[in-house]
């Protein structure tokens, strides 16, 4: 029967339904919470970082832009720069002096500064902190290209790049220098600040962790192009250029589209980031804090690792208390339930072990009592069963030898009656013959009693048989009997055809017999007379009747009917024990039936039953 | 009572009936149907046998005289009815000898045990005297004048 749904797996799936989800619920949404929180941390603090930089850069380049234009304002290198211009005698000496000025005044005040450069309007290098390069020609300089040929008066911030003349890697600042005469302009001053300087403010990764980095990069030519000293190539800083459309541009993109945020992407070593990205407006830098997302995120995945670690080992406990919780509970029950089907196949002896003091522990214990009560009961009933199997079978033989001791005597009795009737006829008189005859009869008498009371007592005793029995057959066999008894007597004899019933074949003769025995007797002293066998339904239900249009019974005595030795006629009228009924009454009752009659004084009598 | 010329052998009919009304009237209805044979009479199934085989207090009867009917009764004291038909049956003097059981029981097993045991016939004793009466004529009709008696009972007489 294991098709069924057992206790024990209801019981399992439903205690690991009840701990095991919201477990796995709980450590679920404790993760995403955790790691949401993580993130927006990581995020503020990458915005935190960028936004702290970009000011730094700004305050950076508002500072070296004022130091330039304070450059330009000073009025040694103006005049200077206008003797040079006019080429007049002392034209050298002025480059030495403004050479020197540059050197020893201007340089000391900016150490960051790697060199002053001035050119004059048409590019050519005037003077210089740096001897080597005077006179050269630097009109093709984006600074003297900006200031002077477009004629823009204003401060020129160039993006570090490898300068020649230098052999480093420099970032210059340019103004324009105006005659304190005429207000023209009369020469350009450069500033060239070492790349390193913007590499220092890079460079500090505090709150970045070990990944983190610091990149400012421009557009130029749909690509984009890194400004400081790349961390992880530092030698491809300048030769890098990673197209704008590219996966590893997305931060610089959006940080040169003016926007700024964070977004999650590959950087240049297509590496997984997160990076905040933001605009440097006032030279149109964009700059990206970023930090290897797995360092970023590292303290979540030990989260992770965490939750999953307790998930999982909470969840065993869980499934292993589960499971013998299901089992404690579900093997007595089993217990139970096997031991039920034991002893309703008949081994009554069997109890249940089971030590529990809840609910099933009582059910135990009352099971075991039913058990023992029904086994006692059953071997009460048994007990009672041979006692009883006992006594009929002294009954049997009591009657037995009862009938034949009885019976011994009654034939000698009968026996010289006749003798003294037949061989001393002659010796008595008629009152003599008389109560011989009376001798006779009552001696008879008394045999019939004997007879009827044995027959009695065996149906009452005997095993009734279960068989398809035919009454319409028994009926007509009797009345064949009876015919021959009597074949002067005119009797007509009405017999219906049924169907089998189920019954005992040798008593249901026994009754049909007596009930024919009846109707034949009490229809004697009509000449004519009509013996009825029929079946009706009534109620679903067949009944039997024999009737007889003999000398009937008065209805008020019906009930005595059945009793025995209850006659409703004298012995003169008619012969008969008062058995035959009675008989008739305890053959129909054991086969479950009813028996019950109808009749009128001169009509005759009707005898129904049902089996 | 016709007798032979050489010897006048008796041809005696044996009645093994313990109770005594019963021995009367039996004897009664022989003699009230002409039935002349000399009737031996004993009281129980020990003494039946006593003299079947010429034992004990019988034991100066003639063997060659055996009973050419025996009238059984299985209701004896000392050994039954039943007994004595089987001892009769296994004894070759005895063996051929027709034996009716003349009984009260209507005990279907009784009437088994007979026939299985050798019994010619078996009668139900009646109360009524008679239906008794008829039932020894109609013994005496078959067995002594119509049935042909084995060797030893001596011939037809």
């Amino acid at each position: 029967m294991k098709t069924f749904w057992s206790i024990k797996r209801k019981l399992l799936i439903f205690a690991l339904c009840i701990s095991l989800i919201p477990i796995l619920v709980i450590t679920i949404l404790f993760y995403l919470s955790a790691r949401g929180s993580v993130e927006k941390q990581i995020n503020q603090k990458m915005i935190a970082v960028a936004e702290s930089k970009a000011l730094h850069i700004e305050a950076f380049l508002k500072t070296i832009r004022g130091r330039t234009i304070d450059f330009c304002s000073d009025g040694y290198i103006r005049d200077k720069l206008d003797i040079i211009n006019q080429k007049v005698l002392l034209e050298q000496d002025a480059v030495v002096d403004l050479s020197s000025h540059l050197k020893n005044n201007k340089m000391p005040l900016d150490p960051d500064i790697a060199s002053i450069t001035v050119l004059n309007t048409t590019g050519t290098v005037v003077a210089s902190t740096i001897k080597s390069i005077i006179g050269n020609d630097f009109s093709n300089h984006e600074e003297f290209v900006h200031i002077v040929s477009k004629n823009k008066k204003e401060v020129f911030t160039h993006r570090p790049h490898f300068q020649q003349y230098l052999n480093h890697s420099t970032m210059e600042v340019a103004a324009p220098v105006t005659s304190m005469e005429s207000g023209q302009t009369i020469g350009i001053i450069i500033n060239a600040y070492n790349q390193e300087i913007i590499n220092d403010i890079t460079s500090n990764r505090e709150g970045m962790g070990n990944s983190g980095e610091i990149v400012i990069g421009l557009k130029e030519d749909g690509t984009i192009q890194f400004i400081n000293t790349l961390k992880y190539t530092p030698g491809a800083t300048t030769t890098l250029k990673i197209p704008l459309n590219d996966e590893a541009a997305e931060p610089m993109r959006l940080a040169l589209e003016g926007k700024y945020g964070t977004i999650i992407g590959h950087d240049y070593r297509d590496i997984n980031v997160i990076a905040a990205y933001r605009y440097i407006p006032s030279i149109g830098w964009g700059l990206v804090a970023k930090m290897d997302k797995a360092e970023a995120f590292g303290p979540l995945t030990v989260l992770r690792n965490i939750a999953i670690v307790l998930g999982g080992v909470s969840s065993i406990a869980v499934i292993l208390v589960g499971i013998s919780f299901s089992i404690s509970t579900s093997r007595p029950i089993n217990r139970l339930t096997a031991a039920a089907k034991k002893i309703s196949n008949g081994n009554y002896d069997y109890s249940v072990e089971i030590d529990r003091h809840d609910e099933i522990g009582a059910l135990a214990v009352s099971f075991n009592n039913m058990t023992s009560k029904l086994t006692h009961e059953i071997n009460e009933h048994e007990k009672a069963e041979a006692r009883l199997t006992g006594l009929n079978k002294e009954l049997e033989a009591f009657c037995y030898s009862v009938s034949h001791d009885l019976r011994a005597p009654l034939r000698g009795i009968e026996g010289f009656s006749r003798a003294l009737e037949e061989d001393y006829a002659d010796k008595f008189d008629l009152q003599g013959k008389d109560y011989l005859r009376r001798i006779c009869t009552a001696s008879h008498k008394m045999d019939n009693l004997i007879t009827d009371l044995l027959d009695l007592s065996r149906i009452t005793r005997s095993k009734m048989k279960h068989e398809k029995v035919d009454l319409s057959a028994l009926v007509k066999s009797k009345a064949l009997e009876l015919q021959e008894t009597e074949p002067e007597r005119q009797v007509e004899f009405v017999i219906a055809e049924g169907d089998c019933t189920d019954g005992d074949t040798k008593l249901l003769k026994i009754a049909i017999d007596n009930l024919m025995d009846n109707a034949w007797k009490f229809t004697g002293k009509h000449s004519q007379a009509r013996i009825e066998f029929g079946i009706s339904l009534q109620d679903g239900e067949s009944v039997y009747f024999i009737s007889d249009d003999g000398v009937g019974f008065d209805m008020t005595y019906a009930d005595k009917l059945f009793g025995a030795f209850q006659r409703l006629h004298s012995i003169t009228e008619f012969e008969g024990t008062g058995i035959g009924l009675a008989t008739v009454n305890r053959i129909i009752q054991r086969h479950g039936g009813n028996i019950w009659a109808e009749g009128e004084i001169g009509q005759g009598a009707k005898f129904c039953f049902t089996l | 009572m016709p007798t032979d010329t050489k010897e006048a052998k008796k041809r005696i009919i044996l009645l093994v009936e313990d109770n005594p009304d019963d021995v009367e009237l039996t004897i009664r209805g022989l003699k009230k149907n002409n039935v002349v044979n000399e009737i031996a009479v004993v009281g129980d199934g020990a003494e039946a046998l006593e003299y079947l085989f010429c034992t004990g207090a019988y034991a100066q009867r003639d063997v060659e005289e055996m009973p050419v009917l025996v009238l059984l009764d299985l209701k004896l004291p000392k050994v039954d009815g039943h007994e004595v038909l089987k001892r009769l049956r296994d004894d070759d003097r005895t063996k051929m000898i027709p034996v009716v059981v003349l009984t009260t029981s209507d005990e279907e097993q009784d009437l088994v045990q007979c026939y299985s045991n050798g019994a010619n016939s078996y009668i139900r004793k009646p109360v009524g005297f008679d239906s008794f009466s008829k039932a020894i004529q109609q013994l005496k009709v078959y067995w002594l004048l119509l049935n042909e008696a084995p060797p030893n009972g001596g011939s037809t007489g």
